[in-house]
């Protein structure tokens, strides 16, 4: 019985040895180990023998099943690595042949310079209110304290629908219609699109802008730096130097302009600031009490500061472009450069 | 305005640099744009805003340095001296329209000599952009760019009755200019005349007719202070713009018109000699009053968020020459004197104080304030995730004019009901109606990108339309977003032939909009478009509201814009659908018990369409979740005129395992309906 276990287990290693994939491997499995199996069946025949001789022959029978099993799992894990490894070289890639996917669109930059400003802005408090492009005179002009035959007109040539009616220079009407319809403490600012009669590689006859203003008691012109200071650190960069330099607009008294240092020459002076090291960011001032008076705001309970950047500044100055007219072009050269 | 330093430096001492010059006035307000050398000097090219007349000349500029740095100013001579014959045996002058001509001073000068001005004053004019033409002349501008008071020079042999009469004009009026512009004047126009007519537009420019000429010996000096308004409305109806009138519509001093005139009359008479009669005519119908204006030191400090001392203030004040007093319960008074045309409340004051004192060395503090709630337009998290959501999808954002040309417009068919609104003044006729559409402006942009050669075009807006109507206020202006695409459905690349795209690619990008702004209740219904072509167009209906059109650009449209082969659009009205988008539903549990699929292809006799089967399966089955397409086919085994349609149908029971009995039932059932209602046949 034994020289029989030790024979069959001789031929079983053989042919596991030889097996040359798991399904070949598989079917040695079967042959030997499996319920009509050879070594099964030597198992089976053990009853024949006498009730001494059992247990050695069990014994031989069960460790001929242990060994033809180490063997079956260490053949099929060199099988394994051989087809992994076969595989492998069958399907060897260029890694540097070009990846497949959809080609994606692309955000326009004023958007993208958009709605940083606004998230600054949103940070700092400020909620966003809109209003309409086509505008009356009246929200635009005059209740912003620029009476009609006033030079300050001169500031803003306007494209007009009829005597009563044009398309908004700014965003500030929207500070009015704000005021008339909620009452403070508040803070917007209010983006949208705005036109003026002009046309030339710095100027636009549409550009897009952010009103902002802030009205409480207490409100100061200290608040108006802060807030506007915090806004240019977090969009050009902590290191920018800001400045705040007298100026005048209807609408606010006093008013200032505020600029930073150049981001082209860093402040040595070169042809984008004019050799002044200084770039015109946007304008600001206390709100004037006309305006105040034109919504019924006590000007003495209140006080507010308001503001207005152009955002096709901002995203000039951070691209570096040169020629406003790109914006409305739409080539998608250009249009792929951003976001 | 150019600014001489040398001619700065006569009425006060500056050893400062022309640099730091230039540094101080910009932190003053008096923004310095460039900065030249000419002949030794420097000239400052400064940014004079509308309410600071007193900028535009010498004196101005160098009266504020002076605040600045604790000088003194010097002012020019203005000594002249007379002949014996008084002015009034010469000349008259009367005012016939004193609220638009609150002062008119006049002298006569006999007997000068016209000729080239000294040539250091000739080098100086030029150096500041005026052009010398003789010693009269030039004297008039000189002391207008010294003192900011515009002047006019009359020959006075030619002035008819030798007087001057100061009226409005009469409707139908016509005068000759200097320009020698022939102007049609109305009687809002001030007009300076002789005995007989006018001699010069008031304020802004003099008559050919009185014009100082090479032969002229006597003259009549007009040194006048004009209304504002009156100058600025009949400069901007004749589009005459002049040194004098942008000086006058921006306020001249009242009480500086016979200073600057003895100013001239010396000149004059220093470099073209003649005798000067004695006396001034001076006219002053309507004399201003002292100005003062009240502020309060505390008000000042608490506007600006610092601490300036009272004593400083004082001395910023009395540094411009307001003269401040101390009044009563914390109240100070200033004077204005006539040159500071700008300050008439407070808050001039709080900005004169802070100017001086400098805009930097105000504090940087953040608000504190009462707690205001943060809250957005929901349009705009829509927006941005409209534009998110296409930008995934292939396309680009682009930006338009909102003004487009009337005729792009018509040709797309988009014109017919009201007028769309229109400018007065547009730039162009390109550029003259407000949009009514998007379109136009996407498919400029795509004729601009093909004609650049960039072969797959997938272009989007999102903006305001201006939609005319007479109930609302001109035009009600809505969101929306359109787009535009032509070339490829996927590029040619080294993994697959490009494919040409089609209706199914424009219609796919609204249905993945759609669908990714959380709607879902979408469907299509044919809709006949001149822009589009016949049969490829469709309403994009939410629920049963019609959002906007989808379709295949005809051909004109495609030929006009330079398209070559087919292109699609689709414009949405984000009106029409934002309460649909972003609604957030409660989440449906996923289903526990497994799905079992079906397919059912069928020969569709013409005129039956997908969706109409599509409806009507899902109304005939049980347990039925989803019905897809997927597959068309037209040809061989099929009849003409008949395609093959198949379809997937997906049952699911929430509650059970289905059996496939019942399943296999229910498809007979199915199967039955769609035979009667389309005469359909099984595959």
């Amino acid at each position: 019985m034994k020289a029989k276990v030790g024979k069959l287990l001789e031929e079983a290693q053989k042919e596991i040895a030889s097996a040359g994939s798991l399904k070949e491997l598989d079917e040695v499995k079967v042959r030997f180990l499996g319920k009509k199996g050879r070594l099964t069946a030597l198992l089976k025949s053990l009853g024949e023998l006498s009730p001494d001789d059992r247990p050695a022959a069990g014994q031989a029978v069960n460790n001929a099943r242990k060994s033809m099993a180490m063997s079956l799992e260490e053949r099929a894990g060199s099988i394994s690595a051989e087809e992994r490894a076969r595989d492998s070289e069958e399907q060897k890639a260029d890694i540097t042949m070009p990846g497949v996917s959809r080609r994606r669109g692309y955000r326009h930059p004023i958007s993208l310079v958009m709605e940083e400003t606004l998230d600054i802005f949103q940070g700092l408090g400020f909620s966003i209110r809109q209003g309409p492009e086509i505008e009356k005179d009246y929200y635009n002009f005059e209740a912003l304290n620029i009476p009609k035959n006033h030079p300050a007109r001169d500031m803003q040539d306007t494209f007009y629908i009829d005597t009563d009616t044009v398309l908004r220079t700014h965003t500030s009407p929207v500070q009015v219609r704000t005021m008339e319809s909620e009452s403070p403490p508040m803070r917007i600012v209010s983006p949208g699109k705005v036109y003026r009669v002009d046309f030339d590689v710095t100027h636009s006859p549409m550009f897009h802008q952010v009103e902002g203003f802030m009205v409480d008691e207490g409100v100061s012109f200290s608040d108006l730096k802060g807030v506007l200071t915090q806004f240019m650190l977090q969009f050009f960069g902590e290191s920018t130097p800001v400045r705040f330099r007298p100026s005048f607009f209807p609408f606010t008294e006093p008013s200032a302009e505020v600029d930073i240092g150049c981001v082209i020459c860093g402040g040595a002076g070169c042809r984008v600031c004019s050799g002044t090291g200084w770039i015109e960011i946007l304008g600001a001032g206390m709100i004037h009490p006309e305006v105040f008076r034109s919504v019924d705001y006590d000007s003495e309970k209140y006080s507010g500061f308001a503001f207005g950047l152009g955002i096709e500044r901002l995203t000039m100055l951070r691209y570096e472009i040169d020629d406003i007219r790109l914006f409305f072009e739409n080539d998608t050269r250009f249009l792929s450069q951003f976001g | 305005m150019k600014i001489s330093l040398q001619w700065l430096q006569e009425f006060v001492d500056l050893e400062e640099k022309p640099q730091q010059l230039a540094e101080d006035l910009t932190m003053m307000g008096l923004e310095v744009e460039g900065m030249a050398e000419v002949d030794g000097d420097n000239i400052f090219e400064i940014g004079v805003t509308p309410n600071r007349p007193d900028w535009l000349s010498h004196l101005g500029v160098a009266r504020e340095l002076a605040a600045l740095y604790g000088r003194k100013v010097r002012i020019p001579e203005t000594g002249v001296t007379e002949g014996d014959l008084p002015v009034e045996a010469m000349s008259s002058v009367e005012i016939e329209a004193p609220d638009a001509c609150p002062r008119y001073s006049a002298r006569v000068i006999s007997g000068v000599k016209l000729g080239k001005s000294p040539e250091n004053v000739r080098r100086r004019l030029e150096a500041l952009g005026v052009r010398s033409i003789n010693n009269v002349v030039d004297a008039t501008n000189y002391v207008m760019l010294e003192l900011g008071q515009p002047l006019h020079a009359f020959d006075y042999s030619r002035l008819r009755e030798n007087r001057i009469v100061v009226r409005k004009a009469v409707e139908g009026e016509i005068m000759s200019t200097l320009d020698g512009q022939k102007r049609d004047l109305d009687d809002g126009d001030l007009l300076i005349c002789d005995g007989l007519g006018p001699v010069a537009i008031a304020g802004i420019m003099g008559g050919e007719n009185s014009e100082v000429e090479d032969d002229t010996v006597d003259l009549l000096l007009e040194s006048a202070c004009f209304d504002p308004v009156t100058i600025r409305k009949t400069s901007k109806r004749l589009g005459l713009s002049t040194d004098a009138s942008f000086r006058f519509e921006r306020g001249t001093d009242p009480s500086a018109t016979t200073i600057a005139l003895n100013r001239l009359a010396r000149l004059i008479n220093e470099w073209a000699g003649g005798s000067v009669c004695s006396g001034i005519l001076d006219l002053h119908p309507r004399v201003e009053g002292e100005r003062k204006v009240r502020f309060r030191p505390v008000r000042v400090n608490s506007l600006l968020g610092t601490e300036i001392p009272v004593d400083s203030m004082e001395s910023i004040l009395a540094g411009l020459d307001l003269e401040p007093r101390k009044g009563k319960g914390g109240w100070w008074t200033v004077s204005v004197p006539g040159y500071r045309r700008d300050i008439a409340r407070e808050e001039d004051v709080v900005e004169e104080i802070a100017r001086i004192y400098g805009y930097q060395k105000v504090p940087i503090t953040m608000p504190i304030g009462r707690t205001v709630p943060v809250r957005s337009p929901e349009q705009r998290k829509l927006v941005h995730r409209v534009k998110s959501l296409l930008e995934a999808d292939g396309f680009f954002e682009t930006i338009s004019f909102s003004y487009v040309s009337r005729s792009e417009l018509d040709d797309l068919g988009l014109t017919g009901g009201p007028e769309p609104v229109k400018l007065i003044n547009p730039i162009s006729e390109e550029m003259s109606v407000m949009r009514t559409s998007l379109l136009p402006g996407l498919l400029n942009s795509a004729r601009f990108n093909v004609s650049r050669r960039v072969e797959e075009i997938r272009l989007y807006e999102v903006g305001r339309v201006f939609l005319p109507c007479n109930t609302c206020n001109i035009a009600e202006e809505r969101m929306r977003v359109s787009a535009v695409m032509a070339g490829n459905r996927c590029p040619k690349t080294w993994y697959g032939e490009g494919k040409r795209a089609d209706f199914f690619d424009v219609k796919g990008a609204v249905e993945n909009l759609l669908r990714g702004m959380g709607i879902e209740d979408i469907s299509f219904s044919e809709l006949d478009m001149p822009y589009l072509q016949t049969g490829q167009g469709a309403w994009v209906m939410v629920g049963d509201q019609p959002v906007g059109p989808v379709g295949t650009l005809d051909r004109d449209t495609r030929e006009r814009y330079g398209i070559k082969g087919w292109a699609g659009c689709f414009e949405l009205d984000i009106h029409r659908f934002q309460d649909e988008a972003l609604k957030i539903s409660p989440y449906r549990p996923i289903p526990k018990f497994p799905e079992v699929l079906r397919d059912l292809a069928l020969i569709v006799p013409p005129m039956v369409k997908a969706g109409e089967i599509k409806m009507t399966v899902m109304d005939a089955g049980e347990n039925l979740r989803a019905v897809h397409v997927f597959d068309e086919y037209r040809g061989k085994g099929v009849p003409a005129g008949h395609r093959s349609l198949a379809f997937s149908l997906h049952f699911q029971s929430p509650e059970r395992t289905l059996t496939d009995g019942e399943v296999d039932r229910n498809m007979v059932g199915i199967l039955k309906v769609l035979k009667k209602k389309f005469g359909v046949k099984l595959r």
